[in-house]
């Protein structure tokens, strides 16, 4: 096949496995209706407004206009002649970078409030040397004058100055300008140029972008150097005096790390935070024992130890979805009810909809007895199960529920497994929905993708004309293979 | 085949069915762009989402109707940005969370990603076309239509775009 040939080919698996979703533009659709038609047209009108006033701009005042327009462009060909005549290139960037002595970095929220600054002072050998940092929206503030670090938490509960010997502790602003040049100039395609001369707030300035399409930079023409970096704003003159002067404000309380230094009573929200971490810790170590427990089908034990996790740490979302499974295994269907509600809507306040937390829902549902609320539950995982026999990627969140021993969430050791191949994964499905549904359409993962692809549309099928949850525990399951004899097929 | 022009022209003045169709026409490209900064296509659907309701609601701002892809574009950008800003920043779940987006079926193969990556960085004329071609599977003519060109631009702007791919994916 041809390279383009080729490209087009990707392009369209890339197009199929982006995919499309109907419900899409019906829930578009809905919140369009409900948007308050007052407010759009309010907006309309002032746009109509705006369109009659210079339609109603008499003929001096046009041409007034026009010789103001004229004016600024003669202007604007002089400045980019003298600022656009010859081509940009990164390298220039990294060119300059490399004389930079500091860098003054501010970010701004959206009602123009200072909402991050820091300072940085750039070593000859490209290193960072002294840092300051003042983090108004955080009351979080930090000077770095390389013999010591003082991160000063300002909140009023909080008024702590904590003194650390930078070998120990360090700070620095998230983006490298200089690492991220450099390894343009190394020949990784880290940034790409959008445009040259551009406006970036009324300057000019040249365009570009990351790769991974999430950062803007915009370049001044004439230093080359950036002079904003997703949303911070950069420039590079000298610091006012002092400001990497280490000075305790008044009043705070001192807790000194340094080597050596008489560290002083913690504060109580400093101890505090410290037991939450290790209690995260504890936490964790629940959560894992509840897995086996699981998965060795000691049911009350993966409840207890689940519990005890989720007390130490609430709102750790596959602590609940297992403790939801564990009581579902037991019996103990109203408990499970109860569980797997309280996790989806955990998800669902994240936005996210977990179409595998469903499926175990529908089935604590059935157990109870209310099929009619397990069907609801039923109809909304279905959709992406069936999915999953076309594409193992849509299959992913069933696999992980089924396994409590799923390596994931820096779960370690060598009882954990590796997520399942592809074809297992499908088999899988295919036998899941074998015992849910009742039907299985003749689907067979080892034949051709036209043949699998008839089977799919009858399950498809089968499920718009109204398809129920029917359980048949009897259903013929395929075998699953071994990981390696499943990855040569 | 309507063009955006006129679908633009017609939401304005009150034809929802019209919106619809620019819905069903952008869905893929939307996606694409969302899934490029957030990964995951769960939360793509959820950012394709946010954007059009943002882009209708801002649709009476758009002053060339015609260049109605590449603003939606800017806007999911905008979109997706900030969702994977707070997700990183707000979301209390942290290691929990982390393990329910690895397990939620969302992710494109490591070198779909590549190509998707690739394409997101293509000039933005060049990456409509590209999307609407062989995304959507429009045809060329069709692709014209859409977004108001002449089929011998749309033509040389595919054609560009395949030279740019090749080089981003290092092809022959």
């Amino acid at each position: 096949m041809s390279s383009q040939g080729n490209i087009e080919k990707k392009l369209r698996e890339l197009g199929r496995a982006v995919g499309t979703d109907e419900s899409l533009s019906r829930a578009v659709m809905a919140r369009v209706r409900e948007e308050p038609a007052r407010s759009f047209f309010r907006d309309h009108k002032t746009s109509i407004q705006r369109m009659l006033w210079r339609f109603v701009m008499n003929r001096s005042t046009r041409w007034a206009a026009a010789a103001a327009i004229l004016v600024i462009a003669v202007l604007a060909v002089g400045f980019w002649g003298r600022l656009g005549s010859s081509a940009y290139a990164v390298d220039q960037t990294v060119q300059a970078l490399a004389n930079v002595r500091y860098m003054h970095i501010v970010k701004y929220d959206r009602a123009g409030n200072l909402e991050d600054e820091r300072w940085e002072e750039i070593a000859p050998n490209g290193f960072q040397a002294r840092y300051r940092q003042n983090t108004p929206s955080r009351s979080f503030y930090v000077v770095d004058d390389q013999q010591t670090v003082m991160v000063y938490h300002a909140d009023k509960e909080k008024n702590t100055v904590v003194l650390y010997d930078p070998q120990e502790k360090s700070y620095t602003w998230h983006y490298d300008p200089a690492g991220m040049f450099h390894e343009i100039a190394e020949g990784k395609p880290a940034y790409a140029v959008v445009a040259e001369n551009v406006q970036y707030k009324g300057r000019p300035a040249h365009h570009l972008r990351g790769v991974a399409g999430d950062t803007d930079v915009y370049i001044d023409p004439q230093t080359k150097l950036p002079m904003a970096i997703g949303d911070y704003e950069i420039s590079y003159e000298e610091p006012p005096q002092g400001t990497f002067d280490i000075a305790i404000p008044e009043g705070a309380i001192v807790v000194d790390k340094r080597p050596g230094a008489e560290p002083g009573p913690e504060p109580l929200w400093m101890v505090q935070e410290r037991e939450k971490k290790e209690m995260g810790e504890v936490a964790q170590s629940y959560f894992e024992q509840g897995r086996r427990a699981l998965a060795a089908g000691d049911c009350a034990g993966a409840v207890e130890s689940l519990t005890k996790s989720l007390e130490i740490s609430p709102g750790r979302n596959w602590a609940q979805f297992w403790l939801g499974r564990a009581l579902c295994e037991s019996g103990r269907y109203d408990e499970a009810v109860y569980q797997l509600s309280r996790v989806i809507e955990l998800m669902n306040e994240h936005g996210m909809s977990i179409p595998s937390y469903y499926l175990a829902r529908a089935l604590a549902y059935q157990g109870k007895g209310m099929t009619a609320m397990a069907q609801i539950d039923f109809e909304k995982a279905l959709p992406k199960m069936i999915e999953g026999l076309r594409n193992s990627e849509a299959a992913r969140s069933f696999d992980l529920a089924d396994d409590p021993l799923r390596r994931a969430d820096g779960m370690k050791g060598q009882d954990c497994h590796d997520a399942p191949t592809p074809q297992q994964s499908r088999i899988m499905m295919v036998n899941r929905l074998r015992v849910l549904t009742g039907q299985n359409f003749g689907y067979d993962p080892n034949a051709d993708e036209q043949e699998q692809e008839r089977a799919i549309a009858a399950w498809e099928q089968w499920f718009k004309d109204s398809g129920r949850m029917q359980f048949a525990p009897d259903a013929k399951l395929l075998a699953v293979p071994p990981a390696t004899e499943a990855g040569s097929l | 085949m309507q063009s955006d022009l006129e679908l633009v022209k017609d939401t304005l003045a009150g034809r929802e069915q019209a919106f619809e169709l620019l819905v069903q026409r952008y869905e893929r490209l939307v996606r694409a762009t969302a899934l490029s900064i957030v990964k995951d296509r769960h939360l793509a659907g959820d950012i394709a989402q946010e954007s059009f309701v943002r882009a209708y609601r801002r649709l009476h701002t758009l002053r060339e109707p015609a260049a109605f892809g590449a603003w939606l574009t800017r806007i999911t950008h905008r979109c997706a940005l900030d969702t994977a800003t707070r997700r990183r920043s707000e979301l209390p779940l942290e290691e929990g969370l982390a393990e329910a987006i690895e397990g939620r079926n969302g992710h494109l193969e490591e070198d779909q990603q590549a190509l998707l990556a690739a394409v997101m960085r293509l000039p933005t004329g060049e990456r409509e076309v590209v999307m609407l071609r062989y995304f959507d599977g429009h045809t060329v003519k069709d692709v014209a239509s859409i977004a108001g060109r002449s089929v011998g631009t749309v033509t040389k702007q595919l054609s560009r775009a395949h030279q740019h791919l090749r080089i981003m994916l290092e092809e022959p």
